[in-house]
């Protein structure tokens, strides 16, 4: 028991730090999405290396989409990450078998499908704005990312079923 | 349709407590509330035979099958 009482210490320190984190990030792309709209070009060019400021306007428009599926997949990781932090709440984490914790994992299991999704604008980004050469993440489709988008979606009906048994369990003298 | 409990009756003929009767069979007084007000959803057979068995009588003295009332699941 004392393992995974620091065990679960440890996530929530570590999910804590992620949320920060990824806050953080959250901000600086939101901030760099709003700059890039009053400074267009001039801004680019201070991201960019001279070698792609062939096309500014161009790769202008590619990094504000850039940062806008970004800002959008930062946000999805951030909402995964509260989700996830609330699951490891000392209530929750004793108890697990809950209703809410059921509808939590669904809740991640539809953020990690808009991740998943946003893999196609992005490489739609790649495709079309070359100019923005390494900026891009190389990002594909994957095999793996959808797996797990249907482990937690059967994880999420296993929590529903044990809660039902709990509740039922509860109820049986 | 329902289980109706009739624990209440078998404890005054047999002159005991709610509370005796939990000591008796290792049940908390809550779950024995549970059942004596019939809020339980199941019963298990071992809490059923202890029940019979120190109050000396037969599951069919303290539950009663009832085709009126009650909440169906």
């Amino acid at each position: 028991m004392t393992h995974r009482t620091t065990l679960l210490r440890f996530t929530r320190l570590t999910l804590y730090a992620a949320i920060i984190l990824n806050g953080i990030f959250c901000l600086a792309i939101a901030l760099g999405l709003g700059v890039s709209l009053v400074w267009g070009d001039h801004f680019t060019a201070l991201l960019l290396s001279p070698e792609s400021l062939s096309g500014i306007t161009k790769t202008t428009t590619g990094t504000r989409c850039l940062m806008l599926v970004g800002l959008l997949s930062a946000g999805a990781t951030q909402f995964i990450l509260h989700v996830l932090k609330r699951m490891a709440e000392p209530l929750n984490s004793d108890d697990p078998f809950v209703a809410a914790n059921a509808a939590r994992l669904r809740a991640i299991g539809w953020a990690l499908v808009g991740l998943q999704v946003l893999d196609f604008p992005m490489m739609a980004i790649r495709h079309n704005f070359p100019g923005l050469g390494n900026a891009v993440p190389d990002t594909g489709l994957s095999l793996g990312g959808w797996l797990a988008v249907l482990l937690v979606f059967v994880l999420a009906r296993i929590f529903d079923n044990g809660t039902a048994m709990r509740d039922y369990l509860q109820e049986t003298i | 349709m329902q289980i109706i409990v009739t624990l209440d009756d078998m404890l005054t003929r047999k002159g005991m407590t709610l509370t005796e009767l939990s000591d008796a069979v290792d049940l908390t007084l809550a779950n024995l509330s549970i059942l004596k007000t019939g809020k339980a959803k199941a019963i298990r057979f071992s809490t059923l035979m202890a029940i019979c068995d120190v109050l000396d009588c037969q599951p069919g003295d303290i539950l009663t099958f009832s085709r009126e009332g009650g909440a169906q699941e």
